[in-house]
């Protein structure tokens, strides 16, 4: 492999990515991108399509998922390594888009539509498993509303792209134009910041999926299910709390993210 | 004071009522009737769009937790105040037209009203019919059913977050030489097709969801036929289903249409 040929690769097929994960701090994103720029660097010699591959990880997605929901103890561990390779998929299908440029809006919509079975089925899954370890109700009722909360953070997260598309966000990027641009920002290793990090990273499926993947060892390896339930409760409860906090942090910032939103619409495609 | 009126609901509702009119959106016509004469009252007072909309989201909620709560009485309060909140769903946008105070923060608490109501609607009616019916079976289909009904809301606006990411340039092009295609349909087929879209709209919005719901729960009080309210919800989380499916396809079709419509309503 030419060492040369192989950084000008992962720059063009992860660039502008890892700048945004620098940036932004996402490192639970390392591994997998880490893993999948070598597979990209297989698949992009292939004529298999970025959408193929999007298409592809949701399959193997939804099968980690149900191999997880039979609930035995090796069906769940290959549901888990499943669900890994998602997340590496889910990097793959962008990086070969970028190489070979074939970008669109239809890989877009599969994707979306994607994260959001994922999203939603993750948390049932686990309660579901959960419930049918213990037979108690309130996992499969605790894992439907840990479901919500994170579905109902994706969606909040989107408000500020359907805000923008009406009528109103105009007088906002108006008004915008009269302020003093470009406030002082925040140190970026503020406590605030990498409590906020933290924050959001227990909120990734990347973290949730390791952290029940290692309570399911250990419950395994113990033949105790307290530390499931433990964790299961304590992500109800967390979520919960992540999505009443994500509604009043985002009433605040609304104006600040749709004016983002409409200057990412306007620098990318205008 | 008629014709002041027929002004004031002109300010007030007239785009919505043209879209009404052409949408063909029934459903909303009762909230509506009713929404335009309190907002008469409400805009000489200094309450907020806002507010309004914050109030209705309070009592939408109030109304679920009515229900949760799963006596007779409460179930017909929290189904009244389910309709309140439809109501105050209207009067808060009329304000605004009328007091000319639409802005961003309105946007974002309407669409945490309605993730709310729509996300927390199916999956009470499962979890009451659970603890009438002691069946975990409810509690699932009124999750599936709550969360298709939100997946319908995401899938419907994909092209909206697709247009911020993609290379729209190459689509506008594309749409210049592509000729409309649509036209050319059958006048009975197009409006059979107008038809059955119009019903399940009417069937997917939250307020003959509630309707329908309300009635059976009347006819569970009233006769003991809690088999109407399974079979209810066992329909509903099929139709939802089915909608969805629908709506993933129809929208990927329409998606190119669907993102230069969007880009010609920004840049307008």
């Amino acid at each position: 492999m030419d060492r040369e040929s192989f950084k000008d690769f992962k720059r063009i097929c992860q660039g502008n990515k890892i700048q945004v994960r620098k940036k932004e701090k996402k490192w639970w994103l390392a591994p997998f991108q880490f893993i999948s720029i070598f597979i990209t660097w297989i698949l992009v010699k292939t004529p298999i399509s970025a959408n193929l591959i999007t298409v592809f990880s949701i399959i193997i997605g939804m099968t980690g998922l149900i191999l997880i929901g039979l609930t035995k103890s090796l069906l769940i561990i290959i549901g888990f390594m499943f669900l890994y390779l998602y997340y590496t998929l889910d990097e793959v299908d962008g990086e070969v888009a970028r190489y070979k440029e074939i970008t669109s809006v239809q890989g877009v919509f599969y994707d979306e539509v994607g994260h959001i079975l994922f999203y939603t089925g993750l948390f049932f899954t686990f309660g579901y498993c959960i419930y049918n370890i213990t037979s108690d109700n309130l996992f499969l009722i605790l894992g439907i509303l840990a479901s919500f909360f994170l579905f109902g953070i994706r969606i909040i997260r989107r408000i500020p792209y359907v805000a923008s598309s009406k009528g109103s966000a105009k007088k906002v990027i108006k008004d915008e134009r009269n302020d003093v641009q470009n406030k002082s920002s925040k140190n970026s290793f503020s406590i605030f910041f990498i409590f906020r990090n933290i924050y959001t990273a227990f909120c990734t499926p990347i973290i949730i999926t390791t952290t029940y993947f290692i309570s399911f060892l250990i419950f395994f390896m113990s033949d105790n299910s307290l530390i499931l339930k433990l964790i299961m409760i304590c992500y109800a409860i967390f979520m919960f709390s992540t999505f009443s906090l994500f509604i009043l942090v985002r009433s605040r910032t609304i104006e600040k993210d749709v004016i983002k939103v409409y200057k990412i619409m306007n620098e990318e495609n205008i | 004071m008629p014709e002041k009126f027929k002004q004031f609901k002109q300010i007030c509702q007239g785009a919505k009522l043209e879209k009404q009119k052409r949408k063909k959106d029934w459903w909303h016509a009762v909230p509506r009737f009713i929404s335009i004469y309190i907002t008469w009252i409400l805009v000489k007072t200094t309450i907020t769009a806002n507010f309004v909309t914050i109030f209705g989201i309070t009592i939408g909620l109030t109304g679920l937790y009515l229900i949760f709560l799963g006596n007779n009485f409460t179930i017909i309060l929290g189904f009244i105040l389910l309709y309140v909140y439809h109501v105050s769903d209207e009067i808060d946008g009329e304000i605004a037209r009328y007091k000319k105070q639409t802005s961003v923060q309105g946007i974002y608490y309407d669409e945490i009203g309605h993730i709310l109501i729509q996300g927390g609607l199916f999956f009470l009616f499962g979890y009451n019919l659970y603890i009438i019916t002691a069946n975990n079976l409810y509690i699932i289909l009124g999750f599936l059913s709550s969360f298709f009904l939100l997946c319908i809301r995401v899938v419907r606006k994909i092209s909206i977050v697709a247009i911020s990411k993609s290379s729209v340039k190459k689509i506008i092009n594309k749409e210049q030489i592509i000729p409309h295609k649509n036209d050319n349909k059958k006048g009975g087929l197009k409006l059979l097709k107008s038809i059955i879209i119009n019903l399940i709209n009417g069937f997917s919005h939250t307020i003959l969801i509630i309707t329908l719901f309300f009635v059976s729960y009347i006819l569970y009080i009233e006769f003991g036929l809690i088999e109407i309210l399974e079979l209810l919800l066992k329909i509903y989380t099929v139709f939802i289903f089915t909608v969805l499916l629908f709506y993933t396809v129809t929208k990927f079709r329409s998606l190119e249409k669907d993102i230069i419509k969007i880009y010609n309503s920004i840049n307008q």
